[in-house]
């Protein structure tokens, strides 16, 4: 079972006030999402897990800087690319990584990690978004073309795809929170 | 199945304070005054308009202390923010620009009044470079401060908190620094404690990703 972001913050915040058991069990049950994401961003096996243990040792460190009113995923999300990118750089490694934290929550969104909040239907949220920009995520988020691809697929420019998907994203994260917030 | 490592972390956890970040912060802004006004104190050639008493009357000096303080305050905020991870502040940079930019529109207008010859006394004032210095000079311990707070927090993107952390200081610094200067032109503050402020954001910027490692 997939916890989802409304639980793992329940259990953030009695964690916060010493509940071991919760703690356990909230560890847990991020352990596989951040497995997920670090490998997806790190080849070498090895080194993503050194990468898992360096980020859940952080998050136990600082557990004290979660604010309870804050996402707690964002908060994971967060200590995970800090860690990812003081890894890239002790690496010397010139990959990009993606600074917006924000399209990176919602691409990681059909692989796991937040696949807890599995009740946002990206369809549904998306089919009112302008045709143009649903596209664009579209190819970009969901089928994982490069915005190159994704322009010529749409004979339209790369600015302009990276544009649509863009403001797309923006709109579909205030609908999730919206809708979130209504669930919660 | 049993992780060790989870284990391990589940048998080190103590409960927490409430809101640590927070409380160093505010304390930042305390201690940070006090440092502030050491420095000042310290500085050579330091001034206390001999007009204060006066001053508090004008509006100009409430403009004045009223700009420096806000982004002071807008650099505070964001700190709040900024000092956790995944934390993001997007007032840090629109909103100083913003007031900056009434506050510049405000001067423009207020030159078109004053006479062509003053123009160059109105804006660069006699004390100008010494503005400048001066509000760095002071801001800098008092960014030394916030540093170490926000560090002892958890901030994930560095050069963003480093530019809050310098306007934070620096609005303190020219707060500090605004009780002793006798400019008081609306021209002479779009230009002079601007720059000072806004090297100190610059100076906490790029200092930040490093010194803000955790």
């Amino acid at each position: 079972m997939i916890a989802s972001e409304t639980e793992l913050r329940a259990m953030m915040i009695a964690s916060q006030e010493g509940n071991a058991p919760v703690y356990r069990r909230l560890l847990t049950a991020l352990r596989p999402r951040l497995e997920i994401f670090c490998r997806r961003r790190v080849s070498d096996a090895s080194a993503a897990e050194d990468l898992v243990q360096e980020t859940l040792m952080a998050i136990h460190i600082k557990r004290d800087t979660y604010d309870p009113g804050q996402p707690l995923t964002a908060w994971v999300y967060g200590i995970a690319r800090y860690k990812l990118i003081d890894y890239y750089r002790r690496h010397r490694k010139h990959q990009s990584v993606p600074l917006d934290g924000i399209e990176d929550f919602l691409g990681e969104t059909d692989h796991g990690f937040a696949a807890a909040d599995a009740r946002m239907d990206v369809g549904r949220l998306m089919q009112d978004l302008p045709a143009a920009q649903a596209r664009a995520v579209q190819l970009t988020k969901l089928e994982e073309l490069s915005v190159a691809e994704a322009a010529e697929q749409t004979q339209s420019g790369i600015s302009s795809v990276k544009v649509n998907v863009h403001r797309g994203l923006k709109t579909l994260i205030a609908r999730f929170q919206k809708s979130e917030e209504e669930n919660v | 199945m049993s992780d060790p490592l989870i284990d391990s972390l589940a048998a080190d956890l103590t409960p927490v304070k409430r809101n640590p970040v927070g409380r160093r912060l505010a304390l930042c802004v305390i201690a940070g005054l006090i440092l502030g006004a050491l420095v000042f104190w310290l500085l050579p050639g330091r001034m206390i308009r001999a007009d204060l008493g006066n001053a508090v009357l004008e509006t100009d000096f409430w403009l004045k202390s009223g700009f420096t303080a806000a982004l002071a305050t807008i650099g505070y905020l964001s700190l709040r923010q900024l000092s956790r991870p995944g934390g993001e502040a997007r007032i840090a940079v629109r909103l100083p620009m913003a007031l900056w930019l009434a506050l510049a529109l405000t001067a423009a207008v207020s030159l078109i009044l004053t006479p062509v010859d003053n123009w160059a006394g109105w804006i660069l004032g006699s004390t100008a470079v010494r503005c400048v210095t001066y509000i760095v000079l002071i801001s800098l311990p008092i960014m030394g401060l916030f540093f170490i707070a926000v560090r002892r927090g958890a901030p994930t993107r560095l050069a963003m908190a480093g530019w809050a952390t310098g306007l934070a200081a620096g609005g303190l610094g020219a707060t500090i620094y605004g009780l002793g200067c006798p400019e008081s032109s609306v021209g002479f503050l779009a230009v002079w404690y601007a720059l000072g402020i806004i090297l100190t954001g610059l100076i906490g910027a790029i200092t930040g990703r490093h010194l803000l490692r955790w």
